[in-house]
């Protein structure tokens, strides 16, 4: 079974023992005290459903920093010298109408883990930087994961992000239940630097008691695999991580926020009130991703976590009547009766409204990229040393299928937001002579992160796309 | 046969249908080239005989699992719910297959943070009486820790508690009882062992290892036996007389487990665990899916209760240990009486339908479900049947031509004619006849199961034809159809594989293709054709599960993990 290894131990798992903490205790004070002037990496992958109308592309100009954007990236503005566009990025293979399979390889690069399933077979960006760089800079959580207008789960067509094969990581959907468990420790008292976690001597009992439980539990898990073939024993890899980060998460506690570092903004409660959680609804879509978007955004002014994913609805997700979408036949559906056939610029009602198909997957198209503007105008209104927490910060935005949902790997819409001083080379449209492979710009990110990995996923050594990182 | 040959005759048979899907089942690689019978059809050929021995293995609890092994530990009522109706686990794996895959689940990072927070959540609300009843003592007292743990222990590891359990959690209570007073709890210790028994991998999975690492190949122990029964067979943890047995050494018979299954399958549980794998298979557990809306029709929310009730009680009636695949498929299933009824009646045109209703998949449950909200879906309708009675796996090749636009797909006049419109070009056609022809059979029943006589004011038309089977025939209607499945050969052995998949957590024998992206599962696997000859002699749903879990499955393991297709063999 072809199946990346994953067994090696990160330097957070090294630092989770106690020989471990005894060599690399000193290494990593003066770590922190270089951090107190570097400035925190993050990483945000984002999901909107479908594809995009052709629209979505913006209208080039004299040369690759010279574009105007479209309606459907009206709400950009502002944001376009922050913007990196791509065209011609195909994914690399395809099976069936391309939802599942463009959804399992959008971040990885993978193929199917197995075919009933259909996760992927490896880890997505956010995850190889996780354990391979200071990425997470030693924040309490390593990576948090919402959703709007979906309700999360485990099915493949609602994960972008795999810590492995066929581990998918699940969307929360409900922002009151995230907020908890993000801001747990969180104590928020109007500072602007993280959080102080209270510490008496019953939490300190509690802790050592929990402590002794992940040890225990730990130890039990590494005789079982003793036990077990290979193919077992990777299986179980993925409890023992997870053990792992819980015994970081309780060491690293005490110091509360991550090592730290320039951390913009002010740590504040988001507001999780006022969300129904109605996915058919564009007012109710709206305040419910806000909410989530507000907690992302919380979460990294706290600096409880500098990798977060992002998912609005889910690979083929219908939004059945969102606008007051009536259609003739069917079931009022945005992918089946707008999505579907946006190319007819056939007339569909929407509301009150008749309008052209094309007209429509604008306007539903614009809902969803308008959360993620207010994503990236929430990070750039926030300074962060001599920059704003955008330009730290790289916001990977993918959709499942090709430009206006042309059901196939090709031509598909990543757009890179942020990240300059990442050294991404933001404020330019790429339009590349001849098709590029998705793993490319994948491999672009790893090196504006700082792992010069040579290639990623099924493309090992496809190196980086030109132009993307300087 | 040589492999080129059946290479070649595999692409065959998919270049001659033109179908882009993976055609998978007995006509595939093994056993002798199946004749093409003059009807067209194509006869069941057996496979050759292949090992039966599993892969040593962990199989973590679902979370009902979970749940019932929590209350058994506890001995108080668990929900996994919180007070605001939040699910307090993380979702579980989707594995495609059926929930209780052993390969599929692992535990995350949200998971075991979940799993911590439930044991310190549930062992906290513990009162002194409820906590004294786990003491044999009877008494919270720092002396009665070792019988304690003891008992604890082998409740819920599902075994006797060894030295070294005993070492380790006598630490982690003394640790605890000595901040008794700054924790403000005098029964520190016992909360803080069952925190930690309660999230040990030895709870929260089953192991199916021995007890020597050193042995490559091996036969379960009894406590082993008695969980892979209990939680196979009753969806639940052993009780104490089933690890009684296992003391006494008397479950690793292979002579002795005929009796002893048969005794476990006369349980109520198992009654339950056998209608969970047919609401699996069946797939009606996603009419449960918050998914499943029809928003368009005022009346569904407040009549699917009762749609679920009706299948429920089709499944007690008729697919109980004593009933079979053709009383499950064929069994006339006739007009419900009170609001049920009149909802199946009520749709535009059910005054001028045929009222006829045949078996499970005339169901409103399975047709709501593999249905479009506002439509009815044959091909949905027509790959669940494909996939869950003849284990055959539809795989479309990429970048298949566009044909959403055009007018005539926008404005057809019966789903008949949007899917014929569809299955009209080439590139579809011979896909869509294998999938469409069967689902074109339950127009009649529109999208939540009423009844239709008409669509748009044109008569509906039921006829289909079932392909590329031991039994292919052209089709007047759902009851033709499913009289045919419950002839078939294919969908008998295919039955086996899906029992197999969910008694035993297997979906495949460990084969994958080079590319790592499709899983095979061996059909000459011993269970899988016992349960298969089972069902040919006539047999019922509880013969099927007697002779899957008699087969030397059950018992047999091995540590050596074959090569795979990288070369990669291994053995501790």
């Amino acid at each position: 079974m072809l199946m990346p290894k994953h067994n090696r131990m990160s330097r957070r798992a090294v630092l989770g023992t106690a020989l471990g903490s005894v060599f690399l205790a000193p290494f990593l004070r003066a770590r922190r005290l270089e951090a107190q002037a570097a400035r925190p990496k993050r990483l945000i992958l984002a999901f909107t459903p479908d594809s995009h109308p052709p629209e979505w592309w913006p209208t080039p100009g004299s040369g690759p920093r010279d574009f105007t954007l479209n309606e459907p990236l009206r709400a950009f503005e502002g944001l376009e010298g922050h913007m990196l566009f791509t065209r011609r990025i195909d994914h690399s293979w395809s099976v069936d109408n391309h939802h599942e399979a463009g959804m399992t390889q959008l971040f990885t690069g993978q193929r199917f883990f197995d075919n009933a399933s259909r996760y992927a077979n490896g880890p997505s960006v956010d995850q190889v930087l996780l354990s391979e760089t200071d990425l997470r800079g030693g924040t309490p959580i390593a990576s948090i994961h919402l959703c709007a207008a979906a309700r999360g789960g485990t099915d493949k067509r609602s994960i972008i992000s795999y810590s492995g094969p066929g581990r998918p990581m699940a969307h929360q959907s409900d922002p009151a239940r995230a907020f908890d468990d993000i801001f747990r420790d969180v104590r928020f008292d109007g500072s602007t630097a993280g959080a102080t976690p209270t510490a008496d001597a019953a939490a300190e009992a509690r802790k050592g008691i929990r402590r002794s439980i992940l040890q225990g539990n730990l130890d039990e898990l590494r005789k079982i695999q003793s036990f077990l073939g290979r193919t077992e024993k990777e299986k179980l890899e993925a409890h023992v991580a997870a053990l792992l980060e819980l015994e970081g998460r309780l060491a690293g506690a005490a110091s509360g926020g991550g090592d730290g570092g320039v951390i913009g903004g002010t740590c504040e409660r988001a507001d999780t009130s006022g969300v129904n959680r109605d996915d058919r609804n564009a007012d109710a879509i709206v305040r419910w991703a806000r909410a989530q978007i507000d907690i992302l955004v919380n979460a990294f002014t706290c600096d409880v976590t500098r990798v977060a994913g992002f998912l609005m609805g889910f690979s083929g997700s219908h939004h059945n009547g969102m606008f007051g979408l009536r259609a003739s036949t069917n079931n009022n559906s945005w992918h089946d009766n707008v999505a579907h056939i946006s190319r007819t610029n056939d007339s569909i009602t929407v509301g009150s409204e008749r309008m052209t198909t094309r007209a429509a997957f604008i306007k539903f198209d614009k809902l969803f990229a308008d959360q993620i503007a207010y994503l990236a105008h929430s990070l750039a209104a926030i300074p962060e040393g001599d920059g704003t927490m955008l330009d730290n910060t790289l916001i990977y935005w993918g959709v499942e299928s090709g430009t206006n949902h042309n059901h196939s790997p090709r031509d598909m819409q990543y757009l890179l937001i942020g990240g300059e001083r990442l050294g991404i080379q933001t404020g330019q449209f790429l339009e590349f002579p001849s098709t590029q492979s998705a793993h490319k710009l994948h491999t672009s990110v790893l090196h504006a992160f700082g792992y010069m990995a040579p290639g990623f996923g099924i493309e090992p050594s496809c190196g980086p796309l030109a132009g993307v990182v300087g | 046969m040589s492999g080129v040959w059946k290479f070649a005759r595999h692409l065959t048979l998919v270049l001659a249908c033109g179908c882009t899907g993976v055609i998978t089942g007995p006509l595939e690689e093994t056993g002798s080239e199946p004749q093409v019978a003059p009807d067209g059809s194509l006869p069941y050929v057996a496979p050759p005989p292949a090992s039966g021995v599993l892969q040593a293995r962990t199989w973590k609890l679902t979370h009902e699992q979970y749940r019932r092994s929590l209350e058994q530990v506890l001995g108080v009522p668990v929900s996994l719910t919180d007070a605001d109706g939040l699910p307090r686990l993380q979702p579980e794996i989707d594995s495609g297959v059926f929930r209780n895959m052993a390969l599929a689940s692992f535990v995350s990072v949200p998971l075991a943070e979940d799993y911590y927070r439930v044991a310190e959540e549930l062992t906290d609300a513990l009162d002194d009486d409820a906590l004294r009843a786990l003491i044999p003592c009877g008494e919270i007292r720092a002396s009665c820790r070792d019988e304690f743990l003891r008992r604890a222990i082998r409740t819920a590891f599902r075994r006797p508690a060894t030295d070294e359990d005993l070492t380790r959690f006598a630490a982690l209570f003394d640790l605890a009882q000595g901040a008794a007073e700054v924790l403000g709890d005098p029964a520190a210790g016992f909360r803080a062992a069952l925190q930690g028994i309660l999230t040990s991998p030895y709870f929260l999975y089953r192991t199916e290892i021995g007890d020597d690492p050193a042995q490559r190949d091996f036969e379960l122990t009894d406590y082993e036996v008695a969980s892979f029964l209990s939680y196979s067979l009753l969806g639940e943890p052993p009780d104490a007389k089933l690890l009684a047995a296992a003391d006494r050494g008397e479950l690793t018979s292979a002579s002795a487990l005929p009796g002893l299954v048969q005794a476990l399958l006369a349980e109520p549980a198992a009654a339950l665990q056998l209608r969970e794998f047919l609401l699996e298979w069946l797939e009606v557990i996603h009419f449960l899916d918050p998914e499943i809306v029809r928003k368009d029709l005022a009346s569904f929310d407040g009549i699917r209760p009762a749609m679920w009730a009706e299948t429920l009680d089709f499944l007690d009636r008729h697919a109980d240990m004593t009933g079979d695949l053709t009383s499950l498929l064929t069994t006339p299933a006739p007009l419900p009486s009170g609001p049920l009824g009149e909802f199946y009646l009520s749709g535009p045109t059910s005054d001028s339908a045929d009222r006829t209703r045949t078996g499970v998949l005339a169901l409103g449950t399975l047709l709501a479900t593999n249905a479009k909200e506002g439509a009815t879906s044959p091909t949905l309708r027509g790959v669940f049947l494909r996939e869950r009675f003849l284990c055959q796996d539809f795989v479309e090749l990429p970048n298949v031509p566009d044909i959403n636009d055009t007018a005539e797909r926008e404005q057809p006049r019966t789903t008949r004619e949007l899917y014929e419109f569809h299955a009209s070009i080439p590139s579809c056609a011979a896909c869509h006849d294998l999938i469409d022809g069967t689902g074109m059979t339950f127009e009649s029943l529109d999208e939540v199961g009423r009844f239709r006589g008409a669509e748009n004011g044109v008569p509906v038309d039921t006829s289909g034809k079932l392909l590329q089977t031991d039994v292919d025939t052209e089709l007047r209607d759902h009851t033709q159809l499913a009289e045919a499945l419950a002839q078939s050969e294919w969908v008998r052995e295919c039955l086996s594989r899906q029992a197999f998949r969910f008694y035993f957590g297997l979906a495949t024998s460990g084969e994958r293709t080079v590319d790592g992206t499709l899983e095979r599962e061996n059909r000459g696997m011993p269970p899988i054709q016992a349960g298969r000859a089972a069902l040919g002699r006539g047999g019922s749903f509880g013969e099927l599960v007697a002779a899957l879990v008699t087969s030397p499955s059950t018992l047999q393991r091995t540590r050596f993990e074959p090569p795979s297709a990288f070369g990669a063999a291994d053995s501790p």
